[in-house]
């Protein structure tokens, strides 16, 4: 007896298949938000197997592997086979394969393939539209989502960002950080994309396209190394500079930050 | 080690955009990535594998202003910079 679970993540649908329930119940619970009754893009059932004791180990780098319209990603815990035409996914762990691990592997190739990045980045939303704070670890994603609270928070760590008719969205993820998950699914046209610094004063300057490349490139969530991948990783990026304006913000964690962005844009 | 008679040529395994002037180089095997300025960017555009190091230096020379021996020095450190990091192969 098999067990499915659908959920949507920016426009992005997957269905999780097992004769296993744990997988399926773990995506129920913690992807509620996110759970979905659209057709898929991605079929991927899920197989589990004792893994060959000779094989890899997961200090092995993910590979992405693309033939014919074929993809192949192997990990230490799992390895996957698809397609990107038919969008079925076959995946064969060992009982100890991580769910968000692989979900978050997963969506970060196909939304890449769809023209799309995953960023390291909070979001928040104001009306219709967001704002996006790119930055590493410890860049203050968190703390501006914090300060931000009173307006509708889209992700406190990893932004989906995807293109629709030539509009960029910003998108929650489930990939949350310390802030926890948020309360809604939503995305909103992107205003204006800024990459964090922590400061004593609030100051920002509009960055220019090859440097704002170079901050994305450096802030993008992308497992697997592939070179048809990194072109269309390339491609994306040149178009998001030339449609939304980028800018460096240094900032202090102070209440006058939204006050400050809304001056800026 | 790269003399002036020698040619090279960019790695197909490479993906690179030039945005303004200046190229962005990634390797998607190390996942590095090398920003790179506009005299490095007129010389990665330079390395398609039928131009000498020599040729290379000598448009570099007739393009921008500087001290001949300097540029050709530089021309051929940052080649040799490129062949380490694995983003060129000799012909």
């Amino acid at each position: 007896m098999s067990s499915k679970v659908k959920f949507e993540i920016a426009d992005i649908t997957f269905q999780f298949s097992s004769s296993y329930a744990k997988p399926i119940l773990w995506v129920k619970e913690h992807y509620a938000i996110y759970l979905s009754q659209s057709v898929p893009d991605l079929d991927i059932h899920l197989e589990f197997k004792k893994r060959y004791k000779s094989g890899r180990t997961s200090s092995v780098p993910l590979e992405v592997i693309s033939e014919n319209g074929k993809f192949f990603l192997r990990s230490g815990h799992f390895d996957l086979t698809g397609s990107y035409s038919s969008g079925k996914v076959k995946v064969v762990s060992n009982h100890n394969m991580g769910v968000a691990d692989l979900t978050r592997t997963l969506f970060s190739v196909v939304i890449v393939k769809k023209g799309g990045l995953l960023l390291h980045a909070s979001a928040v939303a104001d009306g219709n539209s967001s704002y996006v704070f790119c930055g590493p670890s410890e860049s203050g994603k968190t703390t501006i989502a914090k300060l931000l609270q009173g307006k509708d928070v889209l992700t406190d760590e990893t932004t989906a960002i995807i293109n629709k008719d030539n509009r960029y969205y910003a998108y929650s993820t489930p990939f949350f950080g310390e802030l926890g998950s948020v309360s809604k699914n939503r995305g909103a046209p992107v205003k204006a994309i800024f990459f964090i610094h922590k400061g004593d004063y609030f100051s920002h300057k509009r960055v220019c396209r090859v440097d704002a490349m170079r901050h994305f490139l450096y802030n993008i969530i992308l497992s697997g190394r592939n070179l048809d991948l990194t072109n269309k990783v390339l491609d994306s990026v040149s178009n998001l500079v030339e449609r939304v304006p980028c800018y460096d913000l240094y900032f202090k964690a102070d209440a006058e930050l939204w006050r400050y962005i809304n001056g800026i844009a | 080690m790269v003399s002036l008679e020698n040619k090279f040529i960019r790695n197909d395994d490479i993906a690179w955009r030039i945005i303004d002037g200046e190229a962005l180089v990634v390797s998607p095997k190390s996942s590095l990535i090398y920003p790179l300025n506009e005299v490095a960017t007129r010389i990665w555009e330079l390395l398609d594998g039928k131009r000498t190091v020599f040729d290379i230096s000598s448009i570099i020379c007739d393009e921008f202003e500087g001290d001949t021996a300097v540029i050709q020095k530089d021309v051929v450190d940052f080649i040799q910079d490129l062949l380490k990091g694995g983003l060129i192969n000799g012909m």
